[in-house]
């Protein structure tokens, strides 16, 4: 599993101008906004793919900007990228934070952070301590999806501050708030992300991964929970990035992956496939070389409850070859923009993007390229995981509501039913 | 008459029509043990039956070779020719359509009253969009597109588009937003039966259907209570304008003509290959031109039909003395108006009969703010039975900025003798046939709002169509008898589960309309499929087409526990195959995926929602007893072959 890399942290020197947030959308706040923030100012639909993906490597660079000590949220620009301590985006909100299970008011986006513990003990808070420890572990589509360990790949969701506070000013924590709400338009500059992590044995190098050390649910080998936890340090394996900036209603959808997942893919014009092209002194996480059957859900697709033993491993490979302009932005990021800081083991897979974002006639702004999969998040959909169009389709839960794009209100809790279950 | 005897506001631009087409076909190069067979497509062709668009099921030769649906999926994507070269099957141009039909940078090109259309008008470059429909129960608006679903998916005429409503300028500033829901069938009149297709480019695009060389019209009202908001945009004479619109005297409602050309997959051959070796699978929609008119509904219009005079192109008579134009490529409609202290003209739209020599150079360049000039055949003489009404000079290189209409300033008398004859237009003797444009009056006319019919599942059901009948564009003038028929003018309508027992439809003199009850007859419910009713009387003849689905319990006890195994092989295999685009919103061949959606493709699939876009695509080809199976399935409740849906 361990790849030896040679990442000289000392040799980082990723300085950005540290400044005032950049607000307007014009070629001169592209130019000014520093790399530790959220570049506010996206590409225009003309610019075509490889802005995009350029984009979309501003936002991991920003997002994962040592968080600054003070404020929620932001980063601490005077930091270089390669500092160590909690990344902007891990001090942001988990959905177990503003979805209560007592769908109560989580308080204010600062609450908890700054004054209090540092941050590095905030990540203690927030994963060691709290009662809510990480527990997902289904995909959206197909179940869930155990490493070459055995070991099960864990996801957790993330927003950002005005994701946050539209939530809050909303009451929209509340379950009970939803009947009210005809219509979630989530304000511009919102971000929701979705990580996936695996497990970091000894064997592995976590030095090459983004990591934080968790409480994570146990499972028996049927895939239920047993109540326990154990302590474990995870590393970073998949990170979906949704963003809206404005102009894109769509939102824009990036999504990385760790290189060591599973190998580059070709296509094979002998067999008519595309077949993994894997490096000889790589361990994969999720490839094994002598599987004869990959991307397989681990349950069978006419009784989901029909499924292999939990630790099972589920071995993949991917289908859709990372496309050029993706493969060109990341040689340029990882060989001289984040060089020597762990980002230089991420890949970019796909950026999604509106081509027709103000066309009230185009069905979610016509949304390019059809296909975008993360191997660890789609693993079993791969061929036609099109974010857009599924997010397309979320709503409240138990309405017909839309709910701009996002399903994690689906994790809400109604107060009314617990305080109903606490007099029992 | 709308769009040609009053106010108009013209408008082009690009239109993208994203349909799915894995079910173009019910056969396919597949053999025995599943693999593709090679085919050379001149000769040899090895078919074998796939689908059953009839039944949305698939057929016993696949469940007797247990040809699995990794197989089919892989026949779709690659077939090759007897030389192992790729090449499209009719069905695989656009594998992962999502039925959308979506206008592309189209923008108001010209308005005014007749006589007076000019390009500098106060709507002149508003955005225009057709819209999908708002939610049925939230209300919510930009929730889906406009789609487009064939009544017959093998079929090639019997196009309909489902629109939700129309929008010029800005949508949160709308000089007009209009909001209804409309299932409107392509207006096709160029052949006996009221079928065919309307040539426009005389040579169409390489790699590309041969539809790429004709036009389709379509035509939608909407009433004055669904304007939802009007003159809010930031443009003080526009609103100004658009006010005076709806204020027109006889003002009932608003209708909206338009026309696509210069169609064809956006992708050629090599591009979408491509695409598919990498998995990448990129939806590959027609992409082309739409040209259209909206004008003011009056009262008695047709709704989704143009009204007017039909003149049809290259006529000939044949030895009885009929007109026929079975030799025809185009349409044009024409209206004589005149109004006390005001100007009569003799307005023609002439859109798809301005023949446009060739194909765009560049395939995806369909949003460009020019189109190519029509052929220039000169100046056209107007006749009215033989008599001379004066000339019309197109302009054949600005046209589809008009609508393609050309307004023609008549007098009185002249007004009042073409009331009476028939109308001819000819381009001068002597040129090339490609030079050419001769237009005849068809005298008699039978048209309707109604196209496209779906017929109920049960025995008893019933649909009245309602036919206009015009002489030279007015009330009959002697009592005539319509004869009805069945018809098959595609050889695609074998079935006849039609009660057509009564065969004419009479009009006295002076009627404009009639009405024909279609029923099932007392043993249709087991049928399902497509019957053509053909009504006709002299040289006029007007076909609707109608489809089927099959009443049946798929051999279930009422009150069974229908199984994954019953509810995928009966109703979700078909649809999961015909409709690989639906899998980028969920796959249908995963329980899991089924169950977490049960309450949307439940309301999705209901009555409720049918006359909307939001009504799920996939599923106008699904029988009512096939979502009945469906939500049995969904919800674990006992087997109901009636129940409500």
């Amino acid at each position: 599993m361990k790849m030896k890399r040679l990442i000289t942290a000392t040799l980082v020197t990723f300085v950005a101008a540290c400044g005032t947030q950049v607000h307007k959308k014009d070629s001169q706040a592209k130019l000014l906004t520093p790399a530790c923030w959220m570049p506010v100012a996206p590409p225009e639909v003309t610019d075509g793919q490889a802005a995009f993906d350029t984009y979309s490597w501003k936002m991991f660079v920003a997002l994962n900007w040592p968080a600054s000590a003070t404020i929620r949220g932001e980063p601490d620009c005077k930091k270089p990228l390669s500092a160590s301590g909690p990344k902007v985006w891990q001090t942001f909100k988990t959905s177990s934070e503003i979805f209560r299970v007592d769908g109560v008011s989580p308080g204010p986006w600062q609450s908890g952070y700054g004054s209090g513990p540092s941050v590095s003990e905030i990540k203690q808070v927030s994963k060691a301590s709290n009662t809510v420890a990480i527990s997902s572990h289904q995909e959206a589509v197909g179940g869930w999806l155990i490493d070459q360990q055995g070991n099960p790949t864990y996801f957790q969701m993330w927003v950002n501050r005005n994701w946050y506070n539209y939530v809050l000013k909303n009451n929209l924590y509340n379950k009970d708030n939803f009947s009210n709400s005809t219509n979630i338009e989530l304000p511009w500059n919102a971000a929701e992300l979705k990580s996936a992590w695996r497990i970091l044995q000894n064997a592995d190098d976590a030095a090459s991964y983004i990591t934080q050390v968790s409480e994570v649910a146990e499972f028996d080998d049927t895939g239920k929970a047993t109540g326990m936890t154990k302590k474990v340090t995870l590393g970073l394996v998949g990170f979906h990035i949704i963003y809206k900036p404005e102009g894109y209603p769509q939102w824009i959808w990036s999504t990385f992956e760790h290189v060591d997942n599973v190998p580059d893919s070709i296509y094979d014009p002998g067999t008519n496939k595309v077949v993994p092209e894997p490096a000889l002194d790589i361990n994969y996480s999720y490839y094994n070389a002598t599987a004869t059957k990959v991307n397989q859900s681990p349950c069978q697709i006419s009784d989901p409850s029909d499924c292999q033993p939990f630790t099972t491993p589920n071995p993949l490979t991917r289908l859709t070859p990372v496309r050029a302009d993706a493969k060109t932005a990341n040689t340029e990021y990882q060989t001289k923009q984040v060089q020597g800081t762990v980002l230089e083991n991420y890949q970019l897979i796909t950026t999604q993007w509106p081509t027709q974002p103000g066309n009230p006639a185009a069905l979610w702004g016509d949304p390019t390229p059809t296909i975008s999969a993360n191997t660890t998040m789609e693993s079993y959909i791969q061929t036609s995981s099109n974010c857009t169009n599924c997010h397309g389709m979320a709503t409240l839960p138990g309405l017909q509501a839309k709910s701009d794009f996002s399903f994690l209100f689906g994790e809400a809790h109604s107060q009314i039913i617990w305080q109903k279950a606490r007099k029992k | 008459m709308s769009i040609l005897n009053g106010p108009r506001i013209n408008f082009f631009g690009g239109i993208e029509v994203d349909v799915s087409l894995p079910n173009n076909l019910d056969e396919y190069q597949i053999d025995s043990n599943g693999d593709p067979v090679p085919v050379d497509k001149q000769n040899n062709r090895t078919l074998n039956p796939v689908f059953d668009s009839k039944t949305s099921m698939l057929t016993d030769f696949v469940y007797d070779n247990n040809i699995t649906d990794e197989q089919i999926i892989t026949m779709l994507r690659g077939p090759t020719d007897s030389h192992g070269v790729p090449y499209f099957t009719n069905g695989g141009w656009n594998i992962y359509g999502q039925h959308s039909v979506v206008t592309n940078n189209v923008n108001v090109s010209s308005g005014g009253d007749p006589g007076a259309v000019t390009e500098s008008s106060p709507f002149t470059g508003q955005p225009i969009y057709i819209l999908g429909s708002a939610n049925p129960d939230t209300g919510q608006t930009g929730v889906s597109s406009p789609v487009m679903v064939d009544l017959n998916p093998i079929g090639s005429q019997y196009s309909q588009i489902v629109l939700g409503g129309l929008l010029i300028g800005d949508q949160n500033k709308p000089l007009l937003h209009l909001q209804g829901d409309r299932i409107c069938s392509n207006v096709l009149c160029g052949k006996p039966g009221g079928l065919g297709l309307d040539q426009k480019i005389l040579h169409g695009a390489s790699d590309s259907p041969g539809s790429s060389m004709f036009t389709g019209t379509w035509q939608v009202t909407y009433t004055r209570e669904e304007i939802i908001a009007c003159g809010q945009s930031a443009d003080a004479a526009a609103n100004t304008a658009i006010n005076a619109f709806i204020a027109t005297p006889g003002f009932e409602g608003i209708v909206v003509n338009f026309t696509f050309f210069e169609m064809c997959p956006k992708y050629d051959t090599d591009n979408v290959r491509e695409s598919y070796n990498t998995n990448e699978d990129e939806r590959n929609p027609s992409v082309g031109r739409i040209v259209g008119t909206i004008g003011i509904a009056y009262s008695g219009e047709t709704a989704q039909s143009p009204d007017g005079r039909l003149l049809l192109a290259n006529v000939s008579t044949d030895s009885g003395g009929k007109k026929n134009n079975n030799n025809s490529y185009a349409t044009s409609y024409a209206c004589a108006f005149s109004a006390p202290s005001k100007q009569a003209f003799l307005a023609v739209n002439m859109l798809t009969t301005l023949t446009q020599e060739s194909f765009r150079l560049k395939r995806d360049d369909y949003t460009s703010s020019t189109i190519d000039a029509a052929i220039n055949v000169g100046s056209l003489s107007v006749t009215a039975g033989g008599t001379s009404v004066g000339n019309l000079i197109p302009d054949y290189t600005n046209y589809y900025k008009y609508g393609g209409i050309v307004d023609l300033s008549i007098s009185e008398s002249t007004f009042t003798s073409i009331q009476v004859a028939s109308l001819e237009i000819n381009s001068a003797s002597g040129a090339s046939p490609i030079k050419s444009l001769n237009l005849a009056e068809q005298d008699y006319r039978i048209y309707s709002s109604e196209k496209c019919l779906y017929m109920g599942e049960d025995s008893s059901d019933t649909h009245t169509v309602s036919l206009q009948v015009r002489y030279l564009g007015q009330p009959v003038p002697k009592a005539i008898k319509l004869s009805v028929k069945p018809a098959d003018w595609d050889g695609l309508n074998k079935e006849s589960y039609l009660d057509l027992s009564v065969t004419s439809v009479s009009l006295t003199e002076g009627q404009l309309c009639a009405s024909y009850t279609l029923q099932n007859s007392t043993t249709a419910a087991a049928e399902a499929g497509y019957e053509q009713v053909e009504f006709s009387y002299d040289s006029a003849s007007y076909t609707v087409n109608t489809r089927k689905y099959m009443y049946t319990d798929f051999g279930l006890a009422k009150g069974a526990t229908v199984t994954w195994d019953e509810v995928y092989k009966h109703a979700l295999r078909f649809h999961y195959l015909n409709f690989p685009g639906m899998s980028t919103v969920f796959p249908l061949n995963m329980a899991q995926t089924i169950q977490q959606n049960k309450d949307g493709i439940k309301q999705r699939t209901s009555s409720e929602y049918r006359p909307t876009t939001l009504y799920m695509p996939v599923v106008r080809s699904m029988s009512p007893s096939q979502v009945r199976l469906i939500n049995a399935y969904s919800f674990g409740t006992p087997w109901d072959p009636d129940a409500k849906i």
